[in-house]
């Protein structure tokens, strides 16, 4: 027997870090949506209310950066009020000459990357049930709030589960905890019982496991609204809630605020896509893709598999399979994903809307890595 | 008084015992006791300021120290009303501690809150009538007691203070110090010959400053306003300064406001007000408005300020505030407390003068000492000391400092560059950063429709028919006035709007005739976008603005197929485009049209159909990348302020390279303000674009950069600039479009608004450096010499020191034309090519200093020699004086000649003679110094006897002997160096 318990995090969109993050992605959106083809890189920092965002780009593009940092923070309900100024954005905006279109062009991997995909049967969207739960209530907060359902309840939220497992396979609620601005206070008990009425409840229901007498919920309330003018934020801070909320291994690198020419964010993409195909074609019940790239290199030194011991067949069967169905090439994954294009084919918005509540699972948004036809060929 | 009694009423009943009158003599001087103010000079000095602003205060200073204030007022004002008005002042200072940050004028008030006053009350208690106006002679009587309509600084500097300012800096002062020293040891002559020279360099500078003073004031003359108000109830055009409060104010298009006044009728009424809140477009005015009592001075619609400019409609308004109680003399005395730093050279003298006093302390110590030793006689020792100090103090450097900054501010203003302090054109040459407005200065402020697009496609531009619907749109909700020479009024949008419209094919008025405007709702601050009510054929409701906002109010938009409903893809579409456009760069704004008139008093509009976005451009400069280059080859580094959002700042910043070629640092920030000090210095001193920022926050900018330790320039034409242009090292105003106050707070003028003569200023500020510090080395090396002729000469034997009238004819009249011969030299040729000098550098690095001991070592050996051998052939007396004398002074006078270098190394001894004013001037000069030994009274006050042939020739080989030995020195490391193949460095 394999007991233990897991715990994930996820925040919501008002969390600096997050705000960081859907910044970054919201610039590589416009970046592409305008027909840019070369390299961009975006890391954003905020500290005091102050946006701090810096662009690399391998090619000027006619983007306002500022404008959409405080379109992101206006969206993300951090609106300037009749007392809340605009804040300051501050830039550095540069040419990187390794990012230039012809640069890109050899398809090469820029970076030593070992990347990790995974995907089991805990939910529908193939994700660890720790992780999938602490989106789904952040979700929730957010809708609570935006709807005015929670009054008090500040942009600014964290949730965080630590779910029981026995043999591998999530059994019990142990705990919930809510971190949260607010405005006004409402006392206690009742944010306790409206979290839980509110938020906690109905997004947990019909999600397998439900909450009961034995699950702590804790609620902790700040002493004001938090948000971006009380704590920092820096791009990439999240990358456990960002992947599988640290059910499996994975690798440092932020996703956010990178063209699909960096491996390190779409190598990530292609071993969820070839994890979540093993686990559809029947393959095992649970799957862990680890692909690695060497700098110069256009595909991976290594596919290798791990399925825990939940394999119809072999692992190096699995991963023999993918390295052959699927083209992990740098330049293929992009082109076969289409990553290039999805944000101008989406209105301009696509890694945007992924730098909130995670990266995979997120299957309302139509991801090509969460497409998995390719499923057939590898059974 | 009626707005006296207003203004201070509440202030009496809080604080009533604060101030007392302790002293009033009958010629009007009083002394008022403040306990609050004992030790508080900074508001002390404020609340004086604020009373001498006053119309009845002739004069008004603090005294901190014992917590009084000394006024001198008019004999008819009562001690209530002084009291009342000190505890105004008093309180209103309280908020004035921090002196640095801007305030919103309208916070700053001691007036009434006119603005929240009904009109009919505000006529009465003006006492004036809104269709008779005031009566002539009524008129007459209130601008008797209310002084001209002059803004304070509307005046030039005090001739008294113009010279008095001559007699502030430090080598005066040494120079007063030794003439009171001569005095003392009873040298009359001495003290007087010191003196003149005094008075001599004190005129000199007043005349210089006093022609720039009259130039910029020439610019800004506005005496010669006219406006039209309303008398014994006919129109009268009479001159702005003439206007008084109560006074009945006619307004029409085009007329410049020169007093605040309540709005008591307006039809259409708009106002630029971009000179004094920095919002560039025109403001609407109603009389009938409710305005709370603490709104901003930006958000008034039922004032109209000074400084203003109607833009469009008619209107009337009384008078309510004139010259130092406007809005914008208040921004004027905010300027004033705003300080501008010293210029470098000035700190750098200073200091430089500091060390010099040592030496000459410590020389005469040596002196003292010696002469003690020896036995000698107090008053003996004392002469002797003099002797010494008249030797140590360079009483030439005044003179040759103040003319070289004169003859710098004569050739900028030769090119088109007024410089208000001669000081302030070696703060050019030191400058490190310059802020620049990006509008008007490195564009050309004339806006074009350069694109129009319905969206969402970004390549084509769309429909034809929403095209043709926008066209009409820009034509019909606008403000500008068509006119056969194209569109008149409004602002510079407006017209270019409409000028597209035109160009479109528009009969613009038969088309405004064709859809009367029934109603507006007006643009403001909180709502950026404009909508007007149209009858006739078509939508009755047509929206301009900016595009977020215009496109959250449609529902949908116009295509070729009609209209269809707008998804929220297509609105991040077009919102993607609209970046893209404002990225181009260009300010974009968005049209839309809608069925459904909103109803009577509504201040919404909703259910739009989107017609598309136009681009307007505002060119660059064709000269301005070029401007920009220069700059940075000079090692500058270039600020551009703008109001732009950060990707139109962003494209412009660019075109221009502001980053050269590095990466792009932008600030784009609606509040620089109210940033973090330290965080804003360290971020301002790697910036290159502060974008979304208004004129007001330039202050906290420039003090931002200043904390950095940097020297400071900022362009700027508004009133609202004006604590910026004061508080930055050189303040630069426009001549030709900019506001009086702005330049009169600056203290440089470009007269015709062309910024690139700037980079030529700079490069006559480095050179007028340059030639400060070579006359400088020249005039301490020669002092040097006489200092060691001295000391050997005292300490070798008695009796054989030189007379102080023999060292103070050379130092005064020898030396000081080969100074100023030096101070003419041309700029570099590369002068422009390198990094500005370091501000903290000393102006004579201590490698310098040892190269010019050793010169002056030089000079003082050959004239020791000189010395010696006249000891030996007539002994202590006239004729070995003479000897000594002679090779003193022509010695230095060639030794000039090297000082054309600051490195030796690059001395060309075929090029020792292309100054050809310093030719002369050495010429000159030897004959001044001979001029003695020809002229029986001039040499008894010397004290030297004429010199036979021999004693002569000895002399002039001495003399010739030093300048020989630096040539020669120069040869020798010019070789060593040679074979050690070091690089030479710049002189």
């Amino acid at each position: 027997m394999r007991n233990f318990v897991m715990t994930s995090e996820s925040v919501t969109v008002g969390h600096p870090d997050k705000l960081c993050d859907q910044i970054s992605d919201a610039v590589v959106d416009a970046y592409l949506a305008t027909g840019h083809r070369a390299g961009v890189i975006a890391e954003c920092a905020i500290a005091s209310g102050v946006v701090f965002l810096s662009i690399r780009a391998g090619a000027p593009a006619p983007v306002d950066p500022a404008a959409i940092a405080r379109r992101v923070l206006a969206e993300a309900g951090y609106a300037p009020g009749d007392q809340a100024r605009p804040p300051t954005v501050m830039l550095d905006l540069s040419h990187g000459a390794e990012l230039t279109e012809a640069a890109l062009a050899r398809g090469e991997a820029r970076h030593m990357v070992t990347a990790f995909g995974y995907a089991c049967d805990h939910a529908a969207t193939a994700m660890p049930y720790p992780i999938h739960a602490a989106h789904r209530m952040a979700q929730a907060l957010d809708a609570a709030r935006r709807e005015d359902r929670l009054s008090w309840l500040s942009p600014d939220a964290q949730v965080q589960i630590a779910v029981a497992f026995a043999d591998r396979r999530p059994v019990a609620i142990k705990a919930v905890a809510l971190t949260f601005g607010i405005t006004g206070d409402p006392g206690q008990t009742a944010m306790e019982d409206a979290l839980r009425d509110v938020v906690v409840v109905p997004a947990l229901t019909g999600q397998g496991l439900e909450i009961d007498a034995d699950t702590r919920l804790l609620v902790y309330p700040a002493t004001g609204p938090a948000g971006p003018d009380v704590h920092s934020g820096l791009t990439g801070r999240k990358s456990a809630d960002d992947a599988y909320g640290s059910f499996i291994r994975r690798s440092g690198p932020a996703l956010s605020g990178k063209d699909p020419s960096r491996i390190d964010r779409i190598a990530v993409y292609a071993a969820r896509q070839a994890a979540r195909a093993a686990v559809t074609a029947g393959l095992a019940r649970e799957c862990e893709v680890q692909l690695s790239y060497v700098v110069g290199d256009s595909e991976p030194v290594s596919v290798e598999v791990d399925t825990y011991g939940s394999g119809t067949v072999a692992d190096a069967t699995i991963s023999a399979r993918i390295a052959e169905v699927f083209d992990l090439r740098v330049a293929a994954i992009a082109e076969r994903m289409g990553l290039w294009g999805l944000p101008a084919a989406r209105g301009g918005r696509f890694y945007r809307g992924l730098a909130s509540y995670g990266h995979m699972g997120r299957d309302e948004l139509y991801p090509p890595w969460e497409d998995v036809s390719l499923a057939a060929r590898l059974a | 008084m009626v707005a006296l009694s207003v203004i201070t009423e509440p202030a009496v009943k809080r604080t009533k015992s604060r101030i007392t009158l302790a002293h009033r003599t009958r010629g009007g001087r009083l002394r008022l006791a403040c306990p609050e103010l004992r030790d508080r000079p900074d508001r002390a000095e404020a609340v004086a300021q604020r009373l001498g602003a006053l119309g009845w205060v002739r004069g008004a200073s603090a005294r901190p120290l014992s917590g009084s204030l000394i006024l001198h007022a008019l004999p008819e004002i009562t001690e209530r009303e002084i009291l009342a008005a000190a505890r105004a002042a008093l309180d209103a200072s309280g908020d004035v501690v921090a002196p640095t940050v801007p305030r919103d004028p309208g916070a700053m008030s001691d007036g009434p809150a006119w603005h929240s006053i009904p009109a009919d009350t505000v006529l009465a208690e003006m006492g004036s009538d809104a269709d008779g106006g005031l009566s002539a002679a009524e008129a007459a009587r209130r601008l008797d007691r209310h002084g001209p309509n002059m803004l304070p600084q509307d005046r030039r500097r005090s001739q008294v203070a113009l010279l008095g300012e001559q007699f502030q800096s430090l080598p005066v002062a040494m120079l007063g110090g030794s003439a009171v020293v001569s005095l003392a040891t009873g040298g009359v002559a001495d003290a007087v010959a010191t003196l003149s020279v005094v008075a001599a360099n004190a005129v000199f500078g007043y005349v210089t400053e006093g022609q720039a003073e009259a130039a910029i004031h020439k610019l800004m003359d506005s005496s010669g306003e006219r406006v039209t108000v309303i008398r014994d109830g006919r129109d009268v055009t009479i001159a702005a300064v003439e206007m008084t409060p109560g006074e009945v104010y006619a307004l029409h298009p085009g007329a410049q406001v020169a007093a605040d006044a309540r709005v008591i009728r307006a039809d259409r009424l708009k106002l630029d007000e971009s000179a004094l809140t920095g919002e560039t477009l025109p403001v609407r005015k109603h009389p009938d408005a409710e305005v709370d009592e603490a709104a901003p001075i930006g958000d008034r619609p039922t004032m109209v300020h000074a400084g203003t400019l109607v833009a469009e409609g008619r209107g009337r308004a009384v008078v309510v505030a004139t010259g130092r109680d406007t809005a914008a003399a208040r921004i004027a005395l905010l300027s004033q407390t705003a300080s501008r730093p010293k210029a470098p050279v000035e700190a750098e003298l200073d200091r430089l003068g500091s060390l010099l006093a040592k030496v000459s302390l410590a020389a005469c110590g040596v002196f003292f000492g010696i002469g003690w030793m020896r036995g000698v006689g107090l008053a003996a020792i004392l002469k002797d000391a003099l002797a010494l100090a008249v030797a140590a103090v360079p009483e030439g450097l005044p003179v040759v400092a103040t003319t070289t900054m004169s003859l710098g501010l004569k050739r900028m203003e030769r090119r088109g560059i007024l410089v208000r302090r001669i000081d302030a054109v070696e703060s050019l040459g030191a400058l490190q950063v310059i802020c620049l407005d990006k509008t008007g200065t490195l564009t050309h402020n004339r806006l074009q429709v350069v694109e129009a697009l319905t969206g969402p496609d970004p390549e084509a531009p769309g429909d034809p028919g929403a095209l043709a619907s926008l066209a009409e749109v820009a034509a019909l909700n606008n403000d500008a006035v068509p006119a056969p020479d194209g569109p008149a009024g409004s602002s510079a949008t407006e017209r270019a709007l409409m000028d597209y419209a035109a160009g479109q094919g528009i009969d613009v008025q038969g088309l405004r005739a064709a859809r009367p405007r029934r109603s507006t709702i007006e643009r403001s601050a909180s709502r950026p976008w404009m909508a007007t009510i149209h009858g006739g054929d078509g939508p009755p409701v047509l929206v301009k603005g900016a595009p977020e906002e215009v496109l959250a109010r449609c529902s949908h938009r116009r295509t070729g197929a009609g209209d269809v409903a707008l998804d929220a893809e297509t609105r991040d579409r077009i919102l993607a485009l609209n970046d893209r456009l404002a990225a181009r760069p260009a300010r974009v704004l968005a049209f839309a049209c809608g069925d459904v008139a909103p109803a009577e008093g509504a201040e919404e509009v909703e259910a739009l159909t989107w017609l598309g976005l136009a681009a307007l451009v505002d060119p660059l400069r064709p000269g301005a990348k070029d401007f920009v280059a220069a700059l940075h080859r000079a090692g500058l580094d270039t600020v551009m302020i703008t109001g732009d959002q950060s990707a139109t700042a962003g494209a412009i910043a660019q075109e221009l390279d502001l980053a050269g070629g590095g990466s792009l640092r932008i600030v784009d920030s609606p509040e620089v303000a109210s940033l973090d000090t330290a965080l804003l210095g360290e971020v301002a001193r790697r910036s290159h674009v502060f974008s979304r920022v208004s004129a007001h926050q330039k202050l906290a900018i420039v003090q931002a950069l200043q904390s950095q330790g940097r020297v400071v320039a900022m362009t700027g034409d508004g009133v609202n600039d004006g604590p910026a242009l004061k508080a930055a090292d050189v303040g630069i105003a426009m001549g030709a479009s900019g506001t009086d106050l702005a330049r009169d707070v600056a203290n440089v003028v470009i007269r015709d608004d062309r910024l690139p003569t700037l980079v030529d200023a700079i490069g006559q500020g480095r050179a007028v450096y340059r030639n400060i510090r070579r006359a400088l080395e020249f005039l301490i090396t020669t002092n040097m010499s006489e200092i060691m002729v001295g000391i050997a000469e005292a300490a070798h034997g008695p009796g054989e020191l030189e007379t102080p009238m023999e060292l103070l004819w050379i130092n005064l009249v020898s030396d000081v034309l080969p100074g100023l011969g030096l101070a003419l030299a041309d700029p570099d040729p590369d002068a422009m090519a390198r990094p500005p000098r370091d501000r903290d550098a000393p102006i004579i690095p201590p490698r310098d200093f040892r190269r010019m001991t050793l010169d002056g070592g030089t000079i003082a050996a050959a004239a020791l020699a000189a010395h010696f051998t006249g000891l030996a052939r007539f002994g202590p007396g006239p004729e070995t004086r003479g000897m000594t004398y002679l090779s003193l002074s022509l010695g230095q006078l060639l030794y000039t000649l090297m000082c054309q270098r600051t490195d030796v190394r690059h001395l060309q001894p075929g090029r020792l003679l292309e100054n050809r004013a310093l030719d002369g001037a050495v010429l000159a000069s030897a004959g001044m110094a001979v001029l003695p030994f020809f002229v029986p009274p001039l040499r008894r006050l010397l004290g030297i006897a004429p010199l036979g042939p021999g004693s002569a020739a000895v002399s002039l080989g001495a003399a010739v002997t030093p300048a020989a030995l630096v040539l020669a020195r120069r040869g020798v490391r010019l070789e060593l160096e040679t074979v050690e193949g070091r690089p030479c460095e710049t002189s």
